[in-house]
């Protein structure tokens, strides 16, 4: 059933090859119904999903590469499964979302679907070489995405990926060999690691093997010093794009964090943990703050990211240091719920922004104003997200982020003060964001506006609707995350 | 057969949010939308009472709830808790709201943004009551952040230009202590292991090892309480805030929402018992900010801005009142300070409509047109100046009682605040309703309609009668101890400041109007700043921002430095990629010229091949140049080729690796 689910885009995506580019309808059809048939498939997994039990669920491994003893193994988990779920709405929602588009149809469903694929792998892979196989499958896909249908500086923001991208897969590749060839025998084997713990020793590589994940992961998470190619990927990138960007890639880095860093290497982590945390607090501050600085809506959003993810690496590091075994659950599930709720409202969040540039053809802030009167419709449901990524109870934001807020306060009260301090200034920034575009008088040069179509605003909808659902009753998803939690 | 308790208990709280959303839904009934408010706080005073009436109030110990979700070992709970504290403030709470509702109802009528402002009237009961009603930290916090959103919400829906920056203005410095509470209670919950207030409470029990941790997490949760509730340094917020309709002043700006952070002292206050010095904090801020704001209050010149440091002035007293550890004092302040408050708000309110503005410069000689409301001016105006037998009198009292018991040293202090307290309301009123030289009048003036008047009516009935009720009844329902009287000289004493206030207020206004006193002004800034004490505030709310502004700036010459580090990494890759390239083409002329070689020396092999194999790569070739083509089609550059190219090698690298694996098997 997990194979079925992780390939199924896959499938879907080589049968739009087959179909001739003049169908365009056609084309999208079977692209959204197979991603339908797979949010349909990981539902179906949660359904099966038992969360008393910390194992690993729907395990298949089978061998793949025998030379290397590699295996086709993947399975579930509580902190897997949530992303393989979001993964599978986002990519049903993203496709809807272009459906009316008729210009180079097949090209891009092929693209979404086959990333699609490449995201579900990563979130199942047990087999550090699968997981490479299917991260860089996950990739791939979003350089031809921003190269074709980005906007104007597209290529310039398409090297960046690139290259940051591509030098972040190179040192995770080289700590996975690590890894392996630290194995006796050599496995790429992710429960078999976290069992024989290779490195937990104080050997002098070790720190070497966890700069390289934290590399590897930090790029796409982003962790603050590497984080630079965020703001032009998601600028430069079509709306589309962005959602799957901000909503799921980035999830693969938080992902890729608590799993293998932390199962593999949890000693080396610990060691390095107060560093790693006052980074993650960095993020947390300096997101808002670079956030309050931009003048392009796209892009101040963006960098709400980085600071919004910067939880993330604040809970993985918490967690190494959190004393007793409940505080660290309360920074893992912190983190998880923290990436869940963002691919919600982030996501959400950018599709906004691309229904109102589709409309005005700007994302200029100082272009809007007032659209309260002009647009009730987006300026309420805009209001809403912004309320929930500023961390209104309520919302999903809160949940995620006061459990990791708590864990941090429990082990270093200055790392909390800089994230108070920088949720302080990401509330500023939305506050401030409302009132000059959604109230206040409009300027001169205000583009004619229109309501965006229904189906894009319903999307978004949909998403905030999530986002309180989660918002109000996390036991909906944290029941789930504990599981994993405490297997790690 | 009588409803059961829970489901009264749940109906308060949800009775006002189903307002909200039925206010939603019907939003283009124009005559409807404005009763949902009214009938959803109405049926929350009527459950309260049913409650209250079933049992003896000191009896009542209602919960219900449950757990929230688990994290780690730390339990998140909801719930909500009736007790004597709880009741009594709620019914307070939905009773104003009710007033404050029936008042908007009329007053609201012509605005254009009516629909949104009453749903969100609603939806602020709400959150309002389960703040008040809250047995869990979690829901607490909810509740209060709920309340910071609708008050954002009320003022940015006034259509006035200041709007907007005023409404982010509150809620951003109220989130700023907001984090501070959340800091400090989630501290609390990690050491108690639940967020259920028993068990918070439950913390003052448990001796040396968490003692030792508790007073960070109270100092926290009293800077976020101190920031609600607008008290020095945090009070810029709220004199801005008063560009809101009227009924928001009085329901949120002075009679419930800024008495949050009293409210949520008292809740917690027996943990704070046991820490004196976070205590004596708690008192300074008070008191300070009670002189403070109400020489600030003396000099405004627009009506509602004195009402509003009024406000900082009455919680600081409420504070004071807790700071001297005695809770009973400052709930009796509390609920009538929200009573005579709210009527001076909405009476302000009537003014304004009815003369067209609020500053006090351009009213004046209101009494003979609109003496019905005057009066109810004076009224409340007299409560607020503990005049006896007031509502403020009784009140004013017991806070002066519990400051000479406990911190008896500054207990010469309330008189002089009583005599700067009744100087402003005196002024305030005397400005408004009285002659006084250059006063214009109005020279159209609008009767306030019925439906103003008669909340503005039953406040104010409410603070005459109020004061002595509770001063009765109060000390019983609360179980909570009362100060000790204060003997008849300090009465007298007191008597005399207020009546001083009286007489020098009439006495300025009527020989100059309401413009601030130069000498005065001069000799009051002698002492105080006050003017400074205002503009330091104003300047500490805008010098935040332009900090951060800074650090905003700081952070893109970050970013331009990491793009141009980006971007020298990108010129150097490509030219290493031309590098490889020349390198490719250099490998290829080799290749070429080698099979050139071949082919002469082999020509008959070659002739042979040529037919078989040549073809099939011929065909490979315009193959592999139509792709090429298509991909160039596709305005990618050789970078795409690049990637393609690369994850082409991976995947083939991939299958190789499989065939070997396979072969060796």
């Amino acid at each position: 059933m997990l194979s079925v689910t992780i390939f199924l885009p896959l499938a879907t995506a080589l049968l739009v090859l087959v179909i001739p580019a003049a169908h365009t309808g056609l084309i999208r059809g079977a692209g959204i119904a197979g991603a339908a048939a797979t949010l349909a498939a990981s539902l179906l997994l949660w359904s099966g999903y038992d969360s008393a039990d910390p194992a690993l669920q729907w395990r298949q491994r089978v061998v793949w590469v025998d030379a290397l003893n590699a295996h086709y193994d993947v399975g579930v988990d509580g902190l897997s499964l949530p992303l393989i779920v979001l993964t599978a709405l986002l990519l049903t929602l993203t496709l809807i979302y272009v459906a009316g588009r008729r210009e180079r149809a097949k090209m891009q469903v092929f693209l979404f679907l086959l990333m699609g694929t490449g995201l579900l792998g990563v979130f199942a892979a047990q087999d550090l070489l699968l997981f490479y196989l299917f991260f860089e499958v996950a990739l791939v896909p979003m350089y031809f995405i921003i190269g074709i249908w980005g906007h104007e500086r597209r290529r310039y923001a398409a090297l960046k990926f690139f290259l940051y991208t591509r030098l972040a897969s190179l040192a995770m590749l080289l700590s996975f060999l690590a890894l392996y060839l630290a194995m006796e025998p050599h496995s790429f084997s992710l429960p078999e690691i976290a069992r024989a713990q290779p490195y937990a020793a104080a050997t002098p590589g070790a720190g070497l093997v966890l700069l390289g994940l934290v590399i590897g992961f930090g790029v796409k998470l982003p962790i603050v010093p590497l984080h630079n190619w965020l703001p032009d990927a998601h600028v430069e990138a079509p709306t589309e794009g962005s959602i799957m960007l901000a909503a799921v890639q980035l999830k693969m880095g938080g992902y890729g964090l608590l799993r293998v860093a932390l199962e593999a290497l949890p000693e080396v982590v610990q060691r390095h943990a107060v560093a790693l945390l006052w980074l993650g607090a960095v993020g947390v501050i300096y997101g808002a703050l670079a956030a309050l600085a931009q003048r392009d809506l796209k892009r101040l959003i963006a960098y709400t990211s980085v600071s919004h993810m910067g939880f993330v690496t604040l809970g993985f590091a918490a967690a190494a240091l959190a004393g007793s075994e409940s505080l660290r659950r309360f920074a893992l599930t912190g983190a998880s719920f923290q990436m869940v709720s963002h691919g919600l409202l982030t996501g959400a969040m950018f599709l906004m922004v691309g229904l109102l540039e589709a409309r005005a053809g700007t994302r200029e802030i100082a272009r809007f104003g007032g659209l309260l009167g002009r647009l009730p419709r987006w300026s309420a449901l805009f209001a809403v997200l912004a309320f929930g990524s500023l961390g209104l109870p309520g919302m999903s934001g809160f949940v995620g982020e006061f459990q990791v807020l708590g864990a941090t306060l429990a082990t270093s009260l200055g790392a909390a003060l800089l994230v108070l301090i920088g949720l302080a200034v990401t509330t500023g920034l939305y506050l401030h964001l409302l009132s000059r575009i959604v109230l206040g008088g409009a300027p001169a040069s205000m583009p004619a506006l229109a309501e965006p179509p229904r189906v894009g605003l319903g999307i978004a909808a949909v998403l905030a609707v999530l986002a309180i659902a989660l918002g109000l009753v996390p036991a909906l998803l944290t029941g789930v995350i504990a599981g994993g939690v405490s297997g790690i | 057969m009588s409803p059961p308790p829970d489901a009264l208990l749940l109906a308060v709280p949800l009775a006002p949010l189903t307002a909200m959303l039925a206010g939603i839904a019907g939003r283009r009934r124009a005559r409807l939308v404005a009763w949902w408010p009214v009938a959803g706080t109405a049926l929350s005073v009527a459950a309260l009472l049913w409650l209250g009436l079933a049992q003896p109030v000191a009896a009542l110990g209602l919960r219900l709830g449950g757990a929230w979700f688990d994290a780690g070992a730390l339990r998140l709970t909801l719930g909500l808790r009736l007790d004597a504290l709880s009741w009594t403030v709620a019914l307070l709470v939905a009773a104003v709201a009710l007033a404050v509702n029936v008042f908007a109802a009329a007053f609201m009528r012509e605005q254009s943004e009516r629909a949104g402002f009453h749903a969100a009237m609603s939806g602020f009961a709400a959150a309002m009551l389960t703040l008040v009603l809250a047995d869990s930290l979690v829901l607490l916090f909810a509740a209060w952040e709920w309340v910071g959103a609708a008050s954002w919400l009320l003022i940015a829906l006034r259509r006035e230009p200041a709007a907007p920056a005023a409404a982010a203005k509150a809620f951003v410095m109220t989130r700023c202590g907001d984090l501070a509470l959340l800091a400090g209670w989630l501290l609390l919950a990690l050491l108690a292991g639940s967020t259920a207030l028993d068990a918070v409470l439950g913390l003052a029990a448990r001796g040396a090892p968490v003692d030792r941790w508790l007073p960070l997490p109270l100092l926290l949760i009293a800077v976020g309480a101190l920031t609600k509730s607008a008290q020095l340094p945090f009070s810029a917020w709220l004199p801005d805030a008063m560009v809101a309709q009227a009924p928001v002043s009085a329901l949120l700006h002075s009679a419930t929402m800024v008495a949050a952070g009293a409210w949520l002292l008292l809740r917690l206050f027996p943990l704070y018992e046991a820490q004196p010095l976070v205590l004596a904090l708690i008192f300074a801020v008070g008191l300070s900010g009670a002189l403070l704001a109400a020489l600030v209050a003396c000099v405004q010149r627009d009506l509602k801005r004195v009402l509003a440091w009024s406000t900082i002035s009455h919680l600081g007293q409420t504070l004071a009142a807790l700071g001297a550890a005695v809770p009973f004092a400052a709930v009796f302040h509390l609920c009538t300070h929200a009573v005579f408050k709210s009527a001076l708000f909405l009476a302000a309110g009537s003014v304004e409509h009815a003369a067209g503005s609020h500053r006090l410069d351009r009213l004046g000689e209101l009494r003979r047109r609109l003496p019905l409301l005057a009066g109810l001016f004076a009224v409340s105006a007299l409560a607020l100046a503990e005049v006896p037998p007031l509502a403020g009198f009784y009140s004013g009292e017991s806070v002066f009682a519990a400051v000479l018991q406990n911190r008896t040293a500054f207990a010469p202090l309330l008189p002089v605040l009583a005599f700067v307290s009744t100087f402003y309301i005196a002024r305030a009123y005397y400005a408004t309703f009285e002659r006084w030289p250059g006063a214009r009048g109005a020279s159209s003036l609008e009767p306030p309609r019925a439906g103003e008047l008669l909340p503005v009516l039953g406040l104010a009935v409410a603070a005459i009668v109020l004061g002595a009720w509770l001063a009765h009844s109060l000390p019983a329902v609360l179980g909570l101890s009362e100060p000790e009287p204060s003997d008849l000289g300090w009465r007298i004493t007191r008597l005399a400041a207020v009546v001083a206030g009286i007489c020098a207020a009439v006495f300025r206004v009527r020989a100059v109007g309401p413009a601030p006193a130069r000498i005065g002004a001069a000799a009051a800034a002698a002492v105080v700043p006050v003017r400074g004490v205002e503009r330091a505030l104003d300047r500490v709310a805008t010098g935040v921002p332009a900090l951060v502004h800074h650090g905003a700036r700081a952070t893109q010459t970050i970013e331009a430095a990491l793009d141009r580090a980006a971007s020298l990494l990108a010129r150097h890759a490509l030219r290493l990629a031309a590098l490889a390239h020349a390198l490719d083409q250099g490998l290829d002329r080799l290749g070429r010229a080698a099979t050139a070689r071949g082919a002469r020396a082999g020509v008959r092999v070659d002739a042979i091949e040529r037919r078989g194999f040549a073809a099939g790569a011929d065909r490979l070739a315009t193959a592999t140049a139509r792709w090429a083509r298509r991909a160039q089609r596709a305005q990618t550059g050789p970078l795409y080729a690049y990637t393609a190219a690369l994850f082409v090698w991976l995947l083939g690298g991939v299958v190789l690796l499989w065939l070997i694996g396979a072969a060796a098997a």
